[in-house]
């Protein structure tokens, strides 16, 4: 049998490259299939999007005009959920700007670890509580001293 | 009402490849992507200046600038666009492409549709600063507030200035538009790289590497987030196309375009500056040499210099102070040091042979290996000498720029940094195994 010589397969060298690439092709194919299935099975199981934000939909119009929302919290945001809590609602709610533990706005958003802790909060910075969400976040407001 | 936007801006880019270039003839990949590309420039263009004028998103004047510019293109056009056959357009090549463009989209639109609202970057970044030019009325300034520290408030906003202008013509901020944009960018992405590769090589396999590039999960999932380094692959490989072209061609109106290309890229975010003006500089190795070179100067530094007015009056006048940049070389309290080099030079060599690249790099290391002569041929400078100068850049970012953890900052941003220029190499590694020496044209 002729053993090929060196200069002969470095003749052949895009032709390894393009068996390589096809390797590499067929495997991310199936990797793609599978990537694809497990995100819309997720989707199926879990049909409404989970996004944080959504919770703050209602409240857009009490915003309109509000340039400025105070946004407090006893929750560190280095963690990734928290962070993402304040982002969404941040998304959700511009173009008002939530300032974050600023309560010197006419209205204050409160994510606190224990309602009544918010509660106490509340009372101190002399302001009444709208509504709360679903996952338990008070959104404030000042009172008027007329 | 949805489509209007997109087709005043496809007419406009259509139109305006055509004024200026009105006898070359592409491919349809092409002038699809081509036009697509440049009415997105001239949209934005458009959407800023309104902007600056009216200090509001001041939709009647854009949509009225666009149909007063469509309409001058027309009148001069009139001439080309009558010799337009659309006969000649029902071949194998627009099949091709047109089976091509519809995988690309389903494939962004299978990943893109499980997170309707994007990637962090997108919320957090791309799509508020979309809603605060929508939404903001006057006071959309406020997007360059301190208090979103988190939004990269010193970023420029042609993305978002793109979602506004789809956003006009429909009510509210439907999460539909940026998430739909993105699945075009996708399509646009696809095409432009086949177009790019068929014009080289004038071949219908072109299709492979569109084919492997979307096959790779990982980067899809970047790819459809809504971020904006899809417009920065996007602009970066027209622009590349464009002085490429023009290098093969010796045609100045590809300069023209390549100027427009290398001007919005530099308004997308930071690395897209960066990437300009890299390729910019790194262009001169082909205008130089030719015999022309004063005229080819003189149209190239122009164009690139009017393209580049919303960026250098964000630079000048609206930028805000980047919050989020400490200078490790002087400061005191956050130094750099040789660690962080190590620490950043590993990190790439993992990102390299991460599985999640299902053996991207890989391959692109074997083929450089098999293949540097041809790779670092003289007519591939503008790919190595961008590709070369952008890595150096974006490792002395995360070197000097300490204000983040490195180890915190490199596996959340790496991975889209260097995306953003995939397209490009692919390109260049198929041009240089595939492409046969011929005379320019």
């Amino acid at each position: 049998m002729k053993i090929p010589s060196f200069k002969n397969l470095w003749q052949k060298r895009n032709v390894v490259i393009t068996v390589i690439f096809t390797a590499i092709l067929a495997f991310n194919i199936t990797q793609s299939y599978s990537k694809i299935t497990t995100l819309h099975n997720k989707t199926k199981q879990r049909p409404s999007y989970n996004f944080i934000g959504n919770q703050f939909e209602p409240l857009r119009p009490i915003f309109n005009h509000v340039e400025k929302v105070g946004y407090l919290t006893d929750h560190t945001l280095e963690n990734p959920i928290f962070l993402a809590h304040f982002s969404q609602t941040q998304y959700t709610l511009s173009p008002t700007i939530l300032d974050l533990n600023n309560s010197d706005h006419e209205f204050v958003i409160l994510h606190y670890k224990n309602q009544q802790t918010a509660i106490n909060k509340i009372l101190s910075l002399k302001m009444i509580p709208m509504t709360t969400s679903s996952s338990g976040i008070i959104l404030a407001k000042k009172i008027n001293k007329k | 009402m949805i489509i209007t936007p997109y087709l005043l801006t496809f007419l406009i880019g259509y139109l305006g490849l055509k004024a200026l270039m009105p006898h070359r003839c592409f491919n349809v990949a092409l002038t699809v992507c081509l036009s697509s590309l440049l009415g997105i420039a001239e949209s934005i263009f458009i959407c800023f200046f309104g902007l600056i004028l009216f200090n509001r998103f001041h939709w009647p004047f854009i949509f009225t600038m666009h149909i007063v510019e469509i309409a001058l293109l027309v009148i001069i056009t009139r001439k080309s666009l009558c010799q337009v056959s659309l006969r000649k357009l029902f071949n194998r090549d627009t099949l091709v492409f047109s089976i091509m463009i519809l995988f690309c989209g389903t494939i962004a639109w299978l990943y893109a549709r499980p997170f309707p609202y994007g990637g962090w970057d997108a919320w957090a970044i791309w799509n508020l600063k979309s809603k605060f030019l929508a939404l903001g009325g006057a006071d959309w300034k406020n997007m360059f507030d301190p208090a979103l520290i988190c939004s990269n408030t010193h970023y420029p906003f042609a993305l978002p200035l793109f979602n506004a202008w789809t956003w006009s013509f429909i009510p509210g901020t439907p999460q539909i538009v940026p998430l739909a944009n993105a699945v075009i960018f996708n399509m646009i992405l696809g095409g432009l790289i086949f177009g790019f590769l068929k014009d080289q090589l004038n071949t219908n396999w072109a299709v492979m590497p569109v084919l492997f590039l979307f096959m790779i999960p990982a980067y899809m999932i970047y790819l459809s987030s809504q971020y904006a380094d899809i417009f920065i692959s996007l602009f970066f490989i027209a622009s590349l196309f464009a002085v490429y072209k023009a290098h093969l061609t010796k045609d100045n109106t590809l300069l023209i375009a390549a100027g427009i290309f290398l001007g919005l890229l530099s308004f997308i975010k930071n690395e897209g500056m960066a990437l300009a003006g890299i390729i910019f500089l790194t262009s001169h190795f082909y205008l130089l040499k030719r015999k022309d070179k004063t005229t080819a100067l003189k149209i190239f530094w122009l164009s690139t210099v009017i393209a580049g007015i919303p960026t250098l009056i964000f630079l000048f006048f609206l930028k805000p102070e980047n919050l989020v940049f400490i200078n490790g070389l002087l400061s005191e309290t956050n130094p750099t040091n040789i660690f962080r080099l190590k620490n950043i030079l590993l990190f790439f060599v993992a990102e390299f042979i991460n599985i999640k690249w299902t053996f991207f790099w890989c391959l692109i290391l074997l083929i450089g290996i098999l293949n540097s002569k041809s790779l670092f041929k003289k007519e591939f400078v503008i790919f190595y000498t961008s590709l070369g100068c952008y890595l150096i850049i974006i490792v002395l970012n995360y070197f000097i720029n300490t204000y983040y953890e490195i180890l915190w900052w490199l596996p959340s941003s790496l991975s889209r940094v260097l995306g953003a220029v995939i397209p490009g190499i692919i390109i260049w590694a198929c041009l240089a195994i595939f492409k046969k020496d011929t005379p320019a044209e």
